[in-house]
């Protein structure tokens, strides 16, 4: 049996022993049976909720919650936009429909914008009960472009148009889709008939 | 537990959030394009069911990142005018290829150091140039050429002599004088005005002037500053072309654009009568 020794009474022995336990070495083989240990030590039981939170705890997704940042806040701004764009609804409608429900055949206004041109369609058709334009501006739609009669069969209709290239056919009694035979510029529609070429330019190259 | 999850779930949470704007504004898109196509086959009689393939079509290329408003124009042109829907799908399908060629085109000249953006008329590249190949079955090859008839890197201005060579082509013109009217072309001019060389030349035959005689007028005026719009309205009022005229006037032909000015019908222009 080994002598206890009292380290309280003579405080210089702790500190002997001390020094004589830094020189030793460990035992052999002493770090691969610690290590056999902490592997037969069963690994504990968590959730799939733990393990999918564990995920998230390593530094590669520290980055991902710092663009996360970065998104959510470009997200704020862009609802914050929207929001107030719905706020403020515009008092003019836009778009090539509204244009053409907004003037009257025989009156124009300037867009708020100063820059649109104002179109003038005319077309003789004597014999015809209604005449339309139809085009890439509305979307071919006769109901939303109704040329009014005027003397000797002569149809017309103004329609304040943007910057743009349009295509256009005139319409006869709400069916029949029949070419601008002056037009100068013509394209295929692709079934078979042919579309006039309309292009505005824009008002400063004009 | 509910610490560890706060974070995950606040990331999830933020991610769908973000997302959400980007695919509203697609799947509006969409969603408006298919109403368009509903509205014109409404007005038609035709039947939903037939409408499917279609719809399924403008979803495809929303998919694909392929802009719909011009596929959706010419879809919804069909079904306007009463076209069978089965050639509507036919011309569909047509129009879905000429999209993917567009596209293909576009990334590869930009890959050759071709640059710039098309915004203007509310059109994308793509589209631009899709429209362009639905007109004249253009070449890859065609584009080569006009860039170096041309001399530029710019794409919006090869976009816009595409459109124009899509229309020469269209018209029959002989080649040697589409590459004498490209060549003649000064950087000044702007893009919007190089589309106007093919009208320029169906305004010279509307006169009865051959094409080579327009062409070599038309180079003659803009290499001394003069702009294809201008030579185009002076050959309909005879103030320009083969007498070589000024720059007057208003187009004959109709409809008659004017620029409005301000309070009023002020600047309309007088047009032909039918």
């Amino acid at each position: 049996m080994k002598e206890r020794v009292d380290f309280t009474s003579d405080p210089s022995l702790l500190e002997e022993a001390l020094r004589e336990m830094a020189r030793d070495a460990p035992p052999a083989g002493l770090e691969a049976r610690i290590l056999e240990g902490i592997a037969a030590i069963p690994a504990p039981r968590r959730s799939i909720w733990s393990r999918f939170a564990m995920a998230f705890q390593t530094p590669a997704a520290t980055w991902a919650y710092r663009l996360a940042a970065l998104i959510l806040l470009g997200a704020i701004l862009v609802n914050l936009r929207d929001l107030v764009a719905l706020r403020t609804p515009p008092d003019v409608p836009e778009g090539p429909e509204s244009l053409a429900s907004l003037v009257p055949p025989t009156a124009a206004t300037c867009p708020s914008d100063g820059c649109g041109f104002l179109v003038t369609f005319q077309f003789r058709a004597d014999e015809a009960a209604s005449v339309s334009v139809a085009g890439t501006f509305n979307d071919w739609d006769p109901a939303r472009a109704p040329m009014v009669r005027g003397e000797n069969g002569e149809w017309r209709l103004q329609l304040i148009l943007p910057p743009g290239k349009y295509e256009y056919q005139y319409v006869i009694d709400g069916r029949r889709f029949v070419p601008d035979p002056e037009a100068l510029e013509r394209q295929s529609d692709g079934y078979g008939g042919e579309n006039a070429v309309l292009r505005l330019k824009r008002c400063s190259s004009v | 537990m509910l610490v560890r999850l706060t974070r995950p779930v606040a990331l999830c949470l933020a991610l769908v959030w973000a997302a959400a704007p980007a695919a509203h504004e697609t799947g509006s898109a969409a969603a408006a394009n298919w109403q368009r196509i509903f509205a014109a086959a409404q007005r038609r009689s035709v039947a939903e069911a037939q409408l499917l393939p279609l719809l399924k079509r403008v979803d495809r290329l929303t998919t694909q990142g392929l802009p719909t408003d011009w596929f959706t124009d010419q879809v919804v042109e069909g079904l306007a005018k009463g076209v069978a829907v089965p050639l509507v799908l036919d011309r569909a399908a047509v129009l879905e290829d000429r999209l993917v060629t567009s596209r293909s085109w576009i990334e590869d000249l930009k890959g050759r150091g071709v640059d710039g953006t098309r915004a203007a008329e509310g059109r994308t590249a793509v589209e631009d140039l899709a429209e362009s190949l639905v007109t004249a079955p253009l070449q890859r090859s065609d584009l080569d050429l006009l860039q170096s008839w041309m001399n530029t890197r710019s794409l919006p201005r090869l976009l816009a002599a595409a459109d124009a060579l899509s229309h020469l082509r269209q018209m029959n013109v002989a080649e040697g004088t589409v590459e004498r009217l490209f060549r003649s072309l000064p950087d000044t001019l702007s893009d919007a005005e190089v589309r106007y060389l093919n009208m320029a030349l169906a305004a010279g035959r509307r006169r009865g002037l051959s094409d080579d005689q327009v062409a070599a007028d038309l180079a003659s005026q803009v290499r001394k500053g003069g702009r294809p719009s201008e030579f185009t309205r002076g050959l309909l009022t005879g103030s320009a072309g083969a007498s070589g005229g000024a720059f007057q006037g208003a187009p004959g032909g109709r409809p008659v654009p004017g620029t409005p000015g301000p309070g009023g019908p002020g600047g309309q222009k007088g047009g032909g009568r039918r």
